[in-house]
This record gives C-alpha cells, structure tokens and sequence, in this order.
C-alpha cells in the first residue's frame, strides 16, 4: 500500500529560509498527501485565508492545515501539538461520517479503518529552512516501502555551504554512550549510498510512521533538540523496529537542531545543550544498579573535564559542564523517560552492539583527524619567517652569553648577591612561601600585612632553585643578558619582517642601559619586569585572537607589575587600548588583568587603607636611596647610572686620549645617535604605521619615567627613596626598539648599514655599565649568604628572633638605627608596606629613642628596653677615618655596662646584651589565619586555571567531541578571524 | 591597523584615484609620524620647562635627647709603694697613710664611693665622687681634690692630685726610672666594665719596646698599680701613654725619688692634655732658684733642677729623626708681666727635656707652639738648704763642703686644659696654696672667683697675661665669667711643693638626630 506522508513544517518565523523550504516542497517529485504547517511565530506566518472554507495557503502553496504553536516550543513538542489538532479533525471527521452512515456496524470498522490508516501514515518532518532535493520524498518512501520492518527513514543530510559536504548521514553510540557522527567531514560522491541500517538518524527531514510515533510518546522532552533524534531512534530499536537511511534523498539542512527557533547559538551554549544532553541520555540509558553511581559522577567529573577543557583551551566550556551537570542530575524528565523505555523496550541493549562505534574504530578517527595538516603561521607580512637558529639568533645569544659572562663572571661560584637592592633569599623553600600572601611581615618591628606581590614571584624562583633559593638570583645575573637577547628575539620577529632583524631587536634590548643599571644596583624587580616586557607584548599581540596568548599574557601581566609596580598604569593604558581596538575579543582579553588583580589584591587593600595610596608604586626589595636623573638623563633612557659610569670611566681613562674634560652626556648622544635616528626615519616611514604604536608606548613609558622621577616612596637614614625611573624606562626603550626594528623592515638597503652602526653603538654605550661589577662601581657584589656576623647567625639557629641593633653613623647628620630579626631580613622579607610607609610608628620611635641613649654616654636603662624588645646584640658597621660620631658611638657602647664587646666583624662592630630576654610572646596573627589560607586557596585556582589555559597543547580544533555537526565548516570565514587557532 | 599599512582607500571619501590615494597614505603616514614624534618632543619639553614638584617624602627623624649622666671623678688615693718599708712583699702594692679629701658640688650632694683597692685588702682605696642629675634634668659642677704629707722613712714630700674625669687616652709626662726613681702608675677603673688598658713608653730614646704594656686588665670599679721600672727601667724621661678600651679608666703617676737612703720627695700628677700644638702650663712655681742651683751640682740631685719635658709623639709624614721648631715663652703671674720667650729645635719621637733659664722665684705660665702635636709639663723642685734653714740667709756654695738638703720636694707641672664654661674647684689642705689664671684668648677676662662659703673677689686678666691669687685651703672656690681660661692650683711650703691642673665639667651628651634605616 502507499505510504500516506503527512508532512509536517515548523516554521517560527516568516524569513527566507521559509521561502526556501516552500519551494522545495512544490518542487518534489512526490507531493506529500498532507501538509500541515506548525506556526511558532508569535505574529503568526501570515498564511491567508479565503473566505470560504478552503484550506489556507502561504506563498504558492496550499497547507491542509495549520495549527499554532507556543513560540520557543521544541520541535518534538511542536510534531505533537500538530498530531494532537490532526487526531482531533480525524475524529471530528469521523464523528461526521458516522452520522450520515449506519453506526454500529460501520462505527468498528472505520475504528479499524483509521487504526489501518494510522498504521500506513508516515510524518515527515521538516522545519523552515531545510530544502529537500526533488526527488526526497519519493526516495524516503520507497525505501520505507522496500523494508516493511522498518520504521524511521533518514535522509542524507547535506550543509548548505560548502555545498555537497555532508551535514549527517547516520548517528551511532560509542560504547560509552557518546554520540558519533557515522560520516564527518565529507563530500557526498555517492560513496556512502549503499548505507542501510543505522542505530539512529536525526530528526530533520526524516520519515517516520505515524504509530511508532504515538507508541513512543513522540521525543523525550528533555532533549529538546540536540539528541532528540538520536534518542528517538534508539527507543525504536529498543522496540524492535528498523531505523535505515536513505542516502539517495537528500535534504540540505537548515542548521544544527539546537538552532531552530533562530536562535543565534555560541559555541558555548551549544556545548551546553550537547552535554546536558549526553547526561541525560546516560542516566536514562544506564542499567538501574549504575544510576546512582552516574549519578554521584556527575559533579566530580564537570570538575575534571573543566580543567581537561582549559589545557584544551575550551575554556568557555566550563560554565557549560557545570549548568549541564546541574540540569542532569535535578531535572525529574529522568524516571519519566526511563520508565517509558521500560514499558516500550522489546529488544535488548545487547542487540544495539553490532551498530555502535567500537572504541577502536573511533580512536583511529580521531587519531586521523590529529593528523590533518594544520596551518602554520605567517609572518605578519607574510612570507618566511626568521628562524631561530638557521638566521643568527643562537649567534646573537652565545655572544651576549659570553659578555655576560665576562662582566659577571665573579658571580660564578657565589653562594647569594648582595649589595644595593639585594639581598639573599631564605635558606629554605618553605619560608619562601610563607612570606606570600597577607600574614606576618617580619622585618624590623614587624607587622601584620599583605607581602609584596614581588614575593610570589621569589618563591616561584627560588623553588626552582630548591637546594639554595638564592642561587636564582645568582643564575639570573649570569643569564641575564642571553635571556634578555632571547626575549628581544622573539618579540623582533613577532613584529617584523626581516631574516636578521630580530638580532637588532636582541642586542638592542639586551644591552639596554635601564637594564645595565637595575643589574649593576641590584634592582631585582626591574631585571625581572625588564625580561619579561618582550614576552608580554608577544602574548599581548596574540590575545585578543587566542585564549592561550590571553592565559599567557594574563599571568606575564602579573608577575611584571608585581615585579616593577611603577610600570602598573602604562600596562594598563596598553590594556585599555587593547580592550578598545578588539571589542570583540573581551571575552578572552578581558580576563587579563584578573591574576594581577588578585595577585596585588591585599597589598593595594592595605595601602590603601593606610592611606598611602603611592606607596604603591614604591619597588620592591630592599629600598635603594639615591636622587633620581634629571630630564635630559631620562630622555636618553638614562637612569642616572650611565652618566655616572661614562664620568667614571672618562676620568679614567680621558687622560690618554684627552677627552678627560668632555661630559658623559655628549659621549651618550653621540653613541645613541644611530639608533634615535633609525628611530625618528622609522617613524617618519609612511608604510610602517604599526611602528607608531611603538612610540606611543615609548611615549608611555617616558612619561612614567619622567613621573617616578619626582615620587618620593620613603627614606633611608636621611637620604630619600625615589620610584625608580628604569622601569618607566624599560618601556621607553621598547617602544624605540619596536619603532625601530618595525622600520628596518621598510627601509630597503639602508637597513644593514643603519641596523650594525645602532647596534655597535650601543654595545659601545653599554661598556662602562657592563664593566661596573668589574671595575667595583657596581654595587653588587658576591656574598656566602650571610648578611650579619657570624655570631648574630649562630644565635638566631638557636633563637630565631633574637634581635639586632644597628646603628649606622652619618657623620654629622647624626645616626640611623634599624632591626633586624634572626639573621637578618632577606630579599623575600622585604615589604613596601614598611619601607613606603608615611609615618613613623610606636615602635619606631622606641627604637630611635634607644639608639640615641646608646650611641652617647647616657643614664639611659638600656637593659630594660632589651629585654622588652629582645634585642640581643648592637651592630656598628665600620665608617671611615674621620668620622667622629663613629668613635664616639663606639666609644659610647664600649663604656655601656649592660654590653660586653664581642669584637670587629666582617659587618662592622659588635656588642652582644647577654641579660634575660622577654620570650617573644608569638606573632599576632599566625600563618593558620583564615584570610590568609583563604587568599593563598583564591590565589592559586585563579592561577591554576590561567597556567591550565596557558600551556600550549597545540591540538587543532576541528574534531567535536560530541559527534555533532562540524560547526567549522559553516563558519570558515569566522574562523580564521576570530576563532581559535592555538 | 591593517597588515598592508596602507590605507583603505574606501575610507577616504571623495578619493577615486588609486594615484592620489596612494599619496595621501604616503603623506598621512609621515604626518602621523610627525605627530608621534612631536609628542615625545613635547614630554621632554614640558618636563625641562615646568619643574614638577616631589610628591611624598621620607620619615625624617627625631631628635633624642640622651638621658642625664653621672658627673663622676676619680681621686687616687694614699701613697703608694711597692712592699713595706722593710721590702718585703716586694710585688704588693701597699698604701701609706691616707689623704685629706676636699669635694665640693654646685647643685646637689656629692656621694663618695670607695673603690676596690689594688694589692693588698687592707690598702686605703681610691675614692669615687659622684653626682647625681636632678630630677629636673639639670646638673651641678662638681669637683674634689686631695693632699697628703707624707713622712716616712722613705717617702718625704707633699703630693696634691685633683679628683679627675675618665678618659680613654692619657698622657702622663713625668717620672724616671733611673736608680732611686720609682714611678708607680695608678690606673683606676670606676665604671662597671672591665677595662682593657694599653701603656706605651717614650723615652728619651724614643717609643720604648714593652711587650708587657699591653692588655693590662682593669676590672671595673678598682684600682691597679703598675710600675713603670718594670716596663722600662732605666729612663731618665719617660712619658707615658695610657689607653682603655671598655670602661675608661684614670691615670695617676706617682714618682717618689730615694737619694741613696735620702728620700728626695714625692709627686703625683695626673694626665697632661691631649698632643697639641699649643700647650698652656699655669702655676709653675719656681722656688728656691739659687739653693736649687747649688744643690743640683750635687751628683745625684741633678734632677733637682726645672726642666721642660716635651714629646712631640708622631713625627710629620712617620719620618724619623725629624726636627721641630718650638717656641717657648714664660709669663710672670704678676702684674704689668712681660713674656720672655726663646726658640728651640727638638727632635720627634723622642723626649726631650729642656732645663729651664734662671727665673726669679715666683709663679710662671708656660706657653709651648710647634708645628707639630706635643705633650709637655715642667718639673720644678724646692730646696731648702741645712744652712739656710738654720738662720733663714742665703745659701753659698763657696765653701768646700756641698751643700746639703735639710728639706726638699719637688712637682710636676702639666699643661692645662682650656676651660670655655664655669667650673668648681676645690682646694686640698696644703700650705701656700695659689690659684693660678692664664687667659689664652684673644680678648681680657673677667672672672670671678665665688669661695662656697664667704667673699668672692672679681679679677681681670687681660689677653695673654696670667695672674696668681692666694686661695684658702680645704675651700672649694666657683670660677665664672670667662670665656676661653686656663687654671691650676699650686702648694709651696717648707719641703712641700704640689700642683695639679684644673679640668672642665664632663659634657652633658648632646642631643642626636636618629634616622630609621
């Protein structure tokens, strides 16, 4: 008998695709024998209606009937709805017949004649916007009626762009119960057209008898639309019918089923969608004795899968696994359905197994599709990119290692560095890291405060370093010019075109003077900030296209503010204007500034609850004193240490040549020349626009340099603490770089001459600098590790803090006294809460007032100011000649009853209090503090999660794990603009 | 900002020709080069044009002022020798008899400690003064002195030592250790630290090797006695150098002279000024001249005769053998006094001891000016002749018989420190006691002299003249109005001749300025 084909069309909205779909229908070869229109749109289609009784009509076609939906209904709940209004006219037209023939007899066999009917009545479903071929209902209902078993028939369904890809043929289950596409990523070449018996077909355009339907209850109406088909299949095997394809009806498709409606779906949501409902089908699917268990798995696995989705760089998924994980476990569509597939399963789970996907059959897809090629990247102006080691670049890096070497070379075998900004690290790990976060800050008097965010990054660095922490900060100094020529590098060949350009950008930024200058001072956070600014703008450059680069340059942004605080608000200038130029990217940019937030968080709190908002910028590590460059010494990226040391080394060697009178800033000039010109044509060079961005940085960072020239931070003894100018002056210099290097590019057979002169010029400006630590100007020198006498060290492995104080003579300013606790406070005990703080506090004061009572013979009852405060010994470090407050200090403690003399030190002179001491009565505030493990708990999800999106994986996004459509191949032009690409 | 650098040319409106599109890119392009480049010019402009001030500040600091002292001074204590006048215990100090103390204090009563004697435990000690600060803060002038006559066997004489501050470096210029010349020194340690103290010897052969001087401890709160012949014997001139690390200490030289069986007097004396190129001795009196004349060409009793010692202890650039000019000029504590002076060239390193002219009998101030840092002090001695004694004319040496001493005593004379502020003197009982005045400055002085109990008297002393009054034993006197002074106090009578300098009050600490850092 002919198979009677109701079609059913849900359309929610009177648009194009409609049209499309209504042309198809009056193309078929097979007109459907009724058409009944679903009409989602709140406004209604706009079918017409005659006068007369005749059915209503859209366009050039006539609907038998039309029946109106509650817009946003799925399409399962709409077929339903369609069904319900068609029974009820076949009733009623029943009821019509009957009344004008015999009852009684007729009235069993028109029931059995509609039950007949029923059984021979096939429901195709479409939905606006899919566009069957001609010939598609004739191919479905022949092959419905070839297999008489069967009872759902799928087409081929084909995307609309590209044309000919197949969109779906055939779904199956993997043995774990995830969907899988039987056909991926394929053009229909008539290769799959002898396909018969598939475990599940979609639900777009297939055919499916109208009595399966009723006795399944139609789809699950948890499953909306993703798996709706897939599911209703399943139960129809489960019930012993057939589900075949045909292959030869085609149908382009109007989209992924969770797209009807017309909404606008993300990758995100759809995720969503697929995985509730993949959960949902598992706990309905699963045997009743491993429910529970599913059940209990959900919650842990959305956390696992989360952090698998952030080293696969989904990480708009997470949000996605935990509202599905949700929706599963609390949705009451569970025992409904499974009770439904109880009452209607006739066939076992067993049966299914010859059409689901082996493990190993899906293991080898997926490895094939790892082997596709991907696309490699280009060079921002296309062409070959300079590679590392065939142009020069491991060249540039052996030499710069050398002359590292040469100009630190007594740091070789040194334990620690010490001198000018630094000091050792603590001896062991543990403390490292107890010293992050809000807790005790034990320098001096102490207090109870947020760290540094510099002592993250210290701990980070002397883990690595596990034996001797400091050994670190030892290896930095040794590496430091290699690792800075490594960052120029990479950051010259992400921004220019060029074989060799990148050697120009790794010497430039290599022997930059404000980095010469924060080695040879021992500024610890500005070497740090300094070699990581390259590595930044490279992340940075990427974000916006990239949830890798943004995790990256996320976590970078972090550690160079914490590194050098004065930089802050020029990063955060670049990162507006990142955030302004790609608006559409601010769900990956805008995570960026988050770990630096949170990294910084207490610190920015509690200065801020102190009042000392520009405490802020103060450095971290121990404080330098000094008076900051002057204007002129600032515009030629100048810290005031390359003056000093071009003076020096002038005077030194000026007597032969006669150049003993010239100044240091002359001899600067002219060695910078070269570069500030290749600067200035850069700029002026019409084709290198993205060279402006690098002097608006540049401009950035003058202006902060100029800025922290005038922000006093504290004090040390009399001498002022200035923000220091190089890190303001790192990025100076990078934007001329930038500016520079971007422009070589452009500049044609100039660029070799202009490129060695800047660059020979530069490594000749850099001399005196590198030859600091050699000739003794720098201030930093090798050290064993010990910053106190031997004996305050002794105690303090006994009695750890027992207190040392040392009184320092200024000559004829007077004197300066400070505590050191235990052995002295190291580099990771440093806080700028204490060294930028505004006043002076009770216990400064009782310290001040102790030291001037002992510094000149007083009547003063020192012994009871030890014993309250636990000072155990008295520090004078060693003077000059002339100094008579020194004698006289010495004097003084020499002639105090209270203190014996234990003699001269390596450290100056020393005193040692041997009455009783108060034991300390313990640190207010231990290390077990719930705010405090509370942050170190944020501090460490928040860049857990960064570092799991960070690490490259490299895997190519093509393959979706839940066997649905390749969204990738509708959006190719979406792709390559925006989407991902790591 | 497109790859290509170029501009859209769809973006220019009105702009049809590739040609001029392309030329309006060249041109914007370099403007916007312009721009960027004009905008750094403008920072560095701006910031050499408008002087921005400095935002924040550091701690700054507090000026601590140190809590009142103790005024202390130390007095020596009785006569010491070494053994009992039969010479047993040899090696022990033993003390002779007991001195007159005279203390004295402005605001305040001056508590008297008695220090752990050295050598024997039944020795008299040496005595520490010590005045408290008031509660207020404030602090009087306090001072003391001491006297003792002594006449045993042997030691004759009359000794007055003033109670004197702590010092960590003394010069002691005075003493010998020839034959019959023991110099005891008296290092006393009246602070509660121990004290390490180092001697060095010069000689008149220069700075004397004694391996045995150095690291000498003196435990806090006592007195140790040390005798120089055992560092050095056999020194006509020794000066000796005393330094303390630790508590400081005080340093008294006591020299006793024994003439075969004769005792020939006693001395003790305290610290001469620190090495200066100008030094000031007041009170040197000069008794006796012509009895002191004929008994020094006695054998033995040559060291009768006044000398200057002077040592100028480093010699220019640590040359050897180097000279150096002195001028040296006596001024009569007299009225209308005229200078004499006379020029001498000595040799540094070495001590050297210059005789002195004939004065006429009387009190002098010397003057010593070199170029080069020296200690000095004058020895003079008082002789009174057996013949003489008996009906009061002068001795003659015309006959044959040498003369002989019924009564003598001789004194060291040390360089005075100069005093800028008012001070306290107190007066040891002793016969013919003289407080002597140079005025040093530039401009005269008026100083009053305010006895603690009764009359005070107002003197003049113009610029660089020096004056003597004749003050009461066993008084303590106020001296003020004075800006720069020097003063000393001196004993002359019948076989009796003492003096000791007058020091300045121990400084108040001055307040300091503490830094934090």
């Amino acid at each position: 008998m002919q198979p009677r084909v109701i079609a059913i069309l849900l359309a929610h909205s009177r648009s194009e695709q409609l049209q499309l779909t209504i042309e198809s229908l009056r193309a078929q070869s097979r007109q459907p024998d009724k058409l009944i229109l679903a009409d989602l749109d709140p406004k209604g289609i706009g079918v017409r209606e005659d006068a007369d009784d005749s059915p209503p009509w859209f366009g050039s076609v006539r609907f038998d009937s039309v029946t109106k939906v509650r817009p946003g209904s799925s399409l399962g709940r709409a077929v339903q709805l369609v069904l319900a209004d068609l029974k009820a006219e076949q009733k009623a037209e029943q009821k019509a017949e009957q009344e004008t023939e015999q009852k009684a007899e007729l009235k069993s066999k028109a029931d059995s004649a509609a039950a007949a009917a029923e059984k021979s009545e096939w429901l195709w479903i479409l939905r606006e916007g899919s566009q069957p071929a001609p010939r598609a209902l004739f191919e479905l209902a022949a092959a419905a009626e070839n297999s008489p078993s069967a009872e759902v028939v799928g087409p081929m369904l084909l995307e609309a762009k590209p044309e000919g890809q197949i969109a779906s043929l055939g779904e199956t289950l993997s043995r774990f119960g995830a969907a899988v596409q039987l056909v991926e990523h394929e053009l229909d070449q008539g290769q799959h057209d002898d396909l018969d018996d598939v475990l599940a077909v979609e639900a777009e355009g297939s055919l499916v008898r109208r009595s399966l339907w009723e006795l399944l209850g139609g789809f699950d109406p948890k499953l909306p639309s993703i798996d709706s088909g897939l599911d209703f299949s399943v139960r129809t095997r489960l019930s012993g019918k057939r589900v075949i394809l045909a292959p030869k009806a085609k149908v382009v498709t109007a989209g992924s089923p969770e797209t009807f409606g017309g909404a606008r779906t993300t990758p995100g949501k759809s995720f969503r969608i697929a995985r509730a409902a993949q959960l949902h089908r598992r706990l309905v699917y699963s045997p009743v004795l491993a429910t529970p268990l599913h059940w209990l798995s959900l919650f842990p696995l959305a956390v696992a899968r989360s952090v698998a989705d952030l080293l696969r760089k989904y990480p708009e998924r997470i949000s996605g696994e935990f509202l599905a994980a949700a929706s599963a476990a609390f949705s009451p569509g569970v025992l409904a359905a499974r009770s439904r597939i109880r009452s209607e399963k006739t066939a076992s789970w067993e049966s299914l197994l010859p059409l689901r996907m082996p493990t190993r059959e899906l293991q080898a897809r997926r490895a094939l599709e790892r082997d596709l090629p991907e696309e490699g990247e280009e060079g921002p102006t296309g062409g070959n990119r300079a590679q590392f080691f065939a142009n020069g670049g491991v060249w540039a890096l052996v030499i710069l290692a050398i002359i590292g070497l040469i100009s630190f070379g007594s740091f070789i075998a040194a334990t620690a560095i010490t001198g000018g900004g630094l000091r050792p690290l603590s001896d062991s790990v543990s403390e490292l890291w107890a010293n992050i976060g809000y807790g005790w800050r034990n320098i001096g008097a102490g207090l109870q405060g947020a760290a540094d965010p510099f002592a993250a990054v210290l701990a980070l660095m002397g883990t690595l370093t596990f034996w001797n922490p400091s050994s670190a900060i030892v290896f930095t100094y040794l590496a430091a010019l290699p690792l800075a020529g490594a960052a120029g590098w990479f950051a010259a060949r992400r921004i220019s075109a060029g074989r060799h350009l990148p050697i120009v950008g790794a010497v430039l930024w290599a022997l930059a003077p404000p980095f010469l200058a924060a080695l040879a001072e021992g500024r610890f956070g500005a070497v740090m900030a300094h070699l990581l600014l390259p590595w930044l703008l490279v992340a940075g450059l990427k974000a916006a296209r990239s949830w890798g680069s943004a995790a990256t340059a996320s976590i970078l942004l972090a550690a160079t503010t914490a590194s050098s605080p004065s930089i802050a608000p020029a990063l955060a200038i670049l990162l507006v204007v990142l955030w302004i130029s790609h608006p559409l990217s601010l769900h990956r940019t805008g995570w960026i500034p988050i770990p630096a937030l949170v990294l910084a968080g207490p610190l920015v709190i509690g200065q801020i609850l102190a009042g000392n908002a520009l405490g802020l910028l103060a450095d971290p590590g121990v404080p330098v004193s000094g008076s900051p460059a002057a204007w002129w010494q600032l515009a030629i990226a100048d810290p005031a240490l390359l003056g000093q040391s071009w003076t020096e080394l002038l005077g030194r060697l000026g007597v032969g040549f006669g150049l003993a009178e010239a100044p240091a800033g002359i001899v600067i000039l002219v060695l910078l020349a070269p570069m500030i010109i290749g600067t200035v044509i850069s700029a002026l060079l019409p084709k290198s626009r993205r060279g402006l961005v690098g002097l608006a940085v540049a401009a950035l960072g003058l202006a902060t340099a100029l800025l922290s020239a005038r922000i006093q931070v504290g004090g040390i003894a009399n001498s002022p603490v200035f923000v220091w100018t190089g890190s303001g002056l790192s990025l100076y210099w990078l934007g001329l770089v930038a500016t520079l290097v971007i422009g070589l590019g452009y500049m044609g057979s100039l660029r070799v001459l202009l490129g060695i002169v800047a660059t020979l010029a530069v490594g000749v400006l850099a001399i005196p600098l590198l030859a600091a630590t050699i000739l003794g100007t720098s201030a930093v020198t090798a050290s064993d590790g010990r910053i106190m006498p031997a004996l305050v060290v002794a105690e303090s492995a006994t009695e750890s803090e027992a207190g040392t104080l040392v009184i320092t003579s200024l000559g004829e300013a007077g004197i300066s006294v400070r505590l050191e606790r235990g052995a002295g406070a190291m580099l990771d005990d440093q806080s700028t809460l204490i060294s930028a703080r505004k006043k002076a506090g009770e216990a400064d004061e009782r310290l001040q007032t102790l030291a001037g009572n002992l510094a000149v013979p007083s009547g003063y009852l020192a012994a009871d100011e030890f014993r309250a405060l636990d000072v155990e010994f008295v520090l004078v470090p060693a003077s000059s000649e002339d100094d008579s407050t020194h004698r006289q200090i010495v004097d003084a403690l020499d002639g105090n009853e209270v203190l014996s003399a234990v003699g001269e030190t390596r450290f100056g002179s020393l005193w040692q209090y041997s009455g009783p001491r108060d034991e300390p009565t313990g640190e207010p505030g231990s290390y077990k503090s719930p705010t405090r493990t509370g942050y170190l708990i944020l501090l460490g999800v928040v860049f857990g999660a960064a570092l799991l999106l960070a690490i490259p994986t490299g895997s190519p996004k093509r393959r979706d794990q839940f066997g649905r459509r390749d969204q990738s191949g509708r959006s190719s032009e979406l792709q390559s603009a925006g989407e991902e690409n790591d | 900002m497109t790859d290509s650098g170029e501009l859209d040319q769809s973006t220019i409106p009105g702009v049809h020709s590739p040609l001029a599109g392309k030329v309006l890119g060249l041109i914007g392009g370099t403007a916007l080069g312009l721009v960027a480049i004009g905008a750094i010019g403008v920072l560095i402009a701006g910031s050499a044009l408008i002087p921005m001030p400095v935002v924040g500040s550091g701690l700054g600091s507090k000026v601590v002022t140190p809590v009142a002292t103790d005024r202390l001074r130390v007095c020596p204590g009785p006569i010491v020798r070494l053994g009992e006048v039969s010479g047993e215990d040899a090696n022990v100090a033993i003390t002779v008899g007991s001195p007159e103390l005279i203390r004295d204090s402005t605001i305040g009563k001056v508590e008297e400690e008695s220090l752990r004697p050295a050598g024997n435990a039944s020795n008299i000690p040496a005595k520490l003064l010590r005045l408290k600060p008031q509660a207020s803060g404030e602090i009087g002038l306090v001072s003391g002195s001491q006297s003792q006559l002594a006449s045993e066997p042997d030691l004759v004489g009359f000794a007055a030592a003033s109670c004197v501050k702590q010092s960590s470096d003394t010069w002691l210029v005075g003493g010998a250790t020839t034959t019959g010349r023991t110099s005891l020194l008296l290092l006393t340690n009246p602070s509660s630290v121990d004290s390490e103290v180092s001697v060095e010897v010069y000689s008149e052969r220069g700075l004397e090797d004694v391996s045995s001087g150095n690291q000498i401890l003196v435990p806090a709160g006592s007195q140790e006695v040390l005798s120089i012949a055992g560092l050095a014997s056999g020194l006509a001139s020794p000066v000796v150098h005393v330094s303390s690390e630790g508590g400081r200490v005080t340093a008294q030289l006591q020299e006793s002279i024994v003439r075969t069986l004769t005792p020939g007097g006693v001395d003790v004396f305290t610290g001469s000024v620190a090495p200066s190129t100008s030094l000031v001795i007041p009170g040197v009196v000069i008794a006796d001249p012509e009895a002191v004349e004929s008994m020094s060409g006695v054998p033995d009793f040559e060291d009768l005769a006044g000398i200057l010692r002077i040592l100028i202890p480093e010699s220019s650039a640590g040359q050897a053998d180097s000279t150096v000019k002195m001028v040296v000029s006596a001024i009569p504590e007299t009225e209308d006094s005229t200078p004499s002076s006379a020029t001498f060239s000595i040799e540094a390193g070495k001590v050297t001891d210059l005789p002195l002219a004939t004065f006429a009998p009387g009190s002098y101030t010397f003057t010593v000016k070199t170029d080069l840092p020296a200690v000095a002090a004058v020895r003079t001695s008082t002789v009174t002749l057996e013949d003489s004694a008996a009906d009061g004319s002068a001795a003659d040496g015309t006959d044959d018989q040498p003369p002989v001493a019924a009564a003598l005593d001789f004194a060291w004379f040390a360089a005075a420190p100069e005093l800028t502020e008012d001070t306290l003197i107190s007066v040891a009982p002793g016969p013919g006691a003289m407080l002597h005045l140079a005025n040093t400055g530039s401009d005269s002085a008026v100083v009053t002299i305010d006895a603690r109990e009764g009359a005070g008297n107002t003197l003049t002393i113009p610029a660089g003249a020096a004056i003597a009054v004749p003050v009461t034993d066993g008084m303590s006197y106020a001296l003020a109005g004075y800006s720069k002074l020097r003063a000393s106090v001196s004993y002359q009578g019948n076989g009796a001749l003492a003096g000791f300098v007058i020091q300045s009050q121990s400084r108040q600490s001055n307040s300091v300025s503490v830094y934090l850092g």
